[in-house]
């Protein structure tokens, strides 16, 4: 009778996966208490005893252990329901056996850290960044990662945050990992340091004290064998209004050329031996490396970013790697169709899935916004029309998408010619939203790209890809 | 190897019916103030426990004692007879009047259990010894086995030949071995 039923469906010592991002959001004052199924891409609400219950599942504790450690976090009430709790966990996944050692992670995974410090830097050429300073991305994201000192830094700069959210205000990046890294709360879908959209760490005590990972962003360093490639991601409108503007700051320092002489802590990308170039076909990272450089020589700084994605993928699924140049070809409305109908399905159930959020959170505005764009795009003839006329800004825009996403490898996912497609269909979606206004505090209405961006891997809405 | 409770460290014994339920455990220790301090599994000579705290010093053991087949709370603190009366009201308990009904009146299995119950719940009784050698005697199985596990939990010299007599002479080879493991144990310092 002592032993609670549901016992032998649960891993002996239950650790909650890496994929389950269990995150304090404050809602109007009031703490929400979320476990984001990264695998679904879906979100479930807890209880303040079930958070406790998730860090208690930490690996180290078998099932008795973990009622115990709950117990003592005064959240122990009912064996059937705790482990009827990890019971919904293990069979969604969210449940590993056993401890991890503890990852210092902020790479994706498969990534390290630069071994090779005399690797050269090659930074996107004529770019420097212009942030703004209004916090937009600070209110983009719900993991801002912060370190043991930079928890500490961020405490003694802005002390009221330790005093209005108390305990838990971070909490582990991953999992229940004991990881260094760990995910501050957001207050109204933005990061709790964030005041009238300002960064009170950086107004209080400087860049300096603000977190590396603010620090950096959205600056991305990708070891590819042969050097480190330094590009920048286009999910801030920030990224696209600085190509307005001879100003800005470099991605790295300027005197900076080896990988060894970047700062300390500063992480880099590997990029994998093996690349994929089209479904079931691969081609090694030096082969990668040669085809990215001869399309971005041959890549004008305005371009309709649809056709030439398009036609580009079009090229590589006919000839491979062939390092001739390929043609701008725009797609069909038809070719289309099957891309836009997954794109609609997953903004709709997204919208399903951020109905918790804030009606002030960032991510539900724009999932709001970009679910009426992907409708208007399934009707008669609205397709033919976006891609018939392709604004001066899109085109600046969408040439420098490319460009970036080119020189950082990120058009390899899951494979050159799909994610090429998908910039494709972003585009797309990017031009449209023009036609419809988004909330009047949209950070990235004159650069809808960004918004799209940012959304796609962000919020997971990329996982639309699969729905094809 | 059977598992014997030193009365010493108890101070107060209940012992839950059948009616009770975990999450009905979990409900009254819950409403009485306590937390739980430590769940124990099953191991060889050791029954699953649950363990529960109010104050520093009172504790209270949820054993689930399949010897016996019945699950009871060893209550252990200077206020362990209030303790067990605020338990006894909350949860569905066993009480020493009606097993020593059951052990005249009832069906083998009722009078198996009614003679466990009373070996937790009277161990100093004086008619123990004679409850369990009539067990130990009796023509049933069932009967005698329990009889062999009171006599671990309450052995005493009487008893030790009766004991012997199953160990070397019983039809169940089952009933020889138990018989054989509580007397190198639970008689090992008992008096012949």
């Amino acid at each position: 009778m002592t032993e609670a039923p549901g016992l032998t469906k649960l891993p002996h010592r239950p650790r909650l996966a890496d994929a389950a991002l269990l995150r304090r959001h404050r809602i109007d004052g009031v703490d929400r208490w979320m476990l984001h199924d990264t695998s679904r891409q879906e979100a479930l609400e807890l209880t303040h005893a079930q958070v406790e219950q998730c860090l208690a599942c930490d690996g180290t504790r078998d099932v008795g252990g973990v009622l115990v450690a709950s117990a003592r976090r005064g959240s122990y009430r009912r064996a059937s329901d705790t482990i009827g709790f990890l019971t919904e966990l293990a069979e969604r996944g969210l449940l590993a056996d056993g401890a991890e050692p503890p990852n210092p992670r902020f790479e994706a995974p498969g990534s390290r850290r630069v071994e090779a410090a005399d690797r050269p830097l090659e930074i996107l050429p004529d770019y420097r960044l212009l942030c703004s300073g209004r916090g937009s991305c600070c209110s983009t994201y719900g993991s801002i990662p912060f370190s043991p000192a930079e928890r500490r830094r961020a405490d003694a700069a802005v002390p009221e945050v330790a005093e209005t959210l108390g305990r838990h205000r971070f909490l582990p990046l991953h999992g229940a990992e004991p990881g260094e890294l760990r995910a501050v709360a957001t207050v109204d879908g933005a990061c709790a340091f964030l005041a009238d959209g300002r960064c009170r760490v950086h107004a209080r005590a400087g860049k300096a004290a603000k977190p590396r990972a603010c620090r950096a962003f959205p600056a991305q360093l990708v070891d590819d064998g042969e050097a480190v490639r330094v590009s920048v991601a286009v999910e801030c409108a920030c990224v696209l209004a600085s190509l307005q503007t001879p100003d800005g700051s470099p991605l790295v320092p300027d005197d900076t050329s080896l990988a060894g002489l970047l700062p300390p802590g500063t992480h880099v990308l590997a990029l994998p031996e093996e690349l994929g170039v089209a479904p079931g076909r691969h081609a090694s990272r030096a082969e990668v490396r040669n085809f990215t450089s001869r399309v971005l020589e041959g890549l004008p700084t305005t371009a309709d970013g649809i056709g030439f994605a398009w036609g580009l993928a079009d090229h590589v699924e006919r000839h491979g790697l062939d390092l001739s140049m390929p043609k701008s070809l725009l797609p069909s409305p038809e070719e289309l169709a099957p891309w836009l109908r997954g794109l609609h399905d997953e903004l709709r159930e997204k919208r399903r899935n951020v109905e918790w959020r804030s009606p002030r959170d960032r991510s539900r505005l724009r999932t709001d916004w970009l679910f009426e764009v992907a409708t208007s795009l399934l009707e008669p003839g609205v397709v033919s029309a976006t891609l018939a006329s392709v604004e001066t800004l899109d085109a600046q825009d969408e040439a420098f998408t490319i460009r970036t996403s080119l020189w950082g490898y990120r058009l390899l996912d899951p494979d050159l010619v799909t994610s090429l497609r998908d910039r494709a269909v972003r585009f797309l979606l990017a031009r449209r939203s023009r036609a419809i206004a988004p909330d009047p505090g949209e950070p990235a209405q004159d650069h809808p790209i960004a918004a799209v961006e940012a959304m796609m891997r962000g919020q997971g809405l990329d996982a639309y890809v699969q729905r094809r | 190897m059977l598992m014997v409770m030193v009365h010493s460290a108890i101070d107060a014994r209940a012992v839950l019916s059948e009616a009770a339920s975990r999450d009905g455990v979990d409900d009254a220790f819950f409403r009485l103030g306590y937390r739980l301090l430590n769940v124990i599994d099953v191991a060889s000579g050791r029954p699953a426990q649950l363990v529960f705290a109010r104050e520093a010093d009172d504790y209270v053991h949820v054993v689930d004692d399949g010897q016996l087949g019945l699950t009871y709370l060893a209550i252990r603190g200077a206020g362990a007879e209030q303790a067990r009366a605020a338990l006894e009201r909350s949860l569905p308990c066993e009480s020493a009047e009606a097993a020593r009904r059951d052990l005249v009146e009832g069906a083998l299995e009722a009078r198996a259990r009614a003679l466990a119950v009373l070996v937790l719940l009277e161990p100093d009784a004086a008619d123990m010894t004679e409850l369990i050698e009539a067990a130990l005697r009796d023509e049933h199985v069932r009967m005698r086995a329990i009889g062999l596990t009171a006599a671990a939990y309450a052995p005493c010299t009487p008893l030790q030949g009766v004991v012997v007599a199953i160990r070397d002479n019983d039809r169940e080879p089952r009933l020889r071995e138990m018989a054989a493991r509580v007397v190198a144990s639970a008689f090992a310092g008992v008096a012949s």
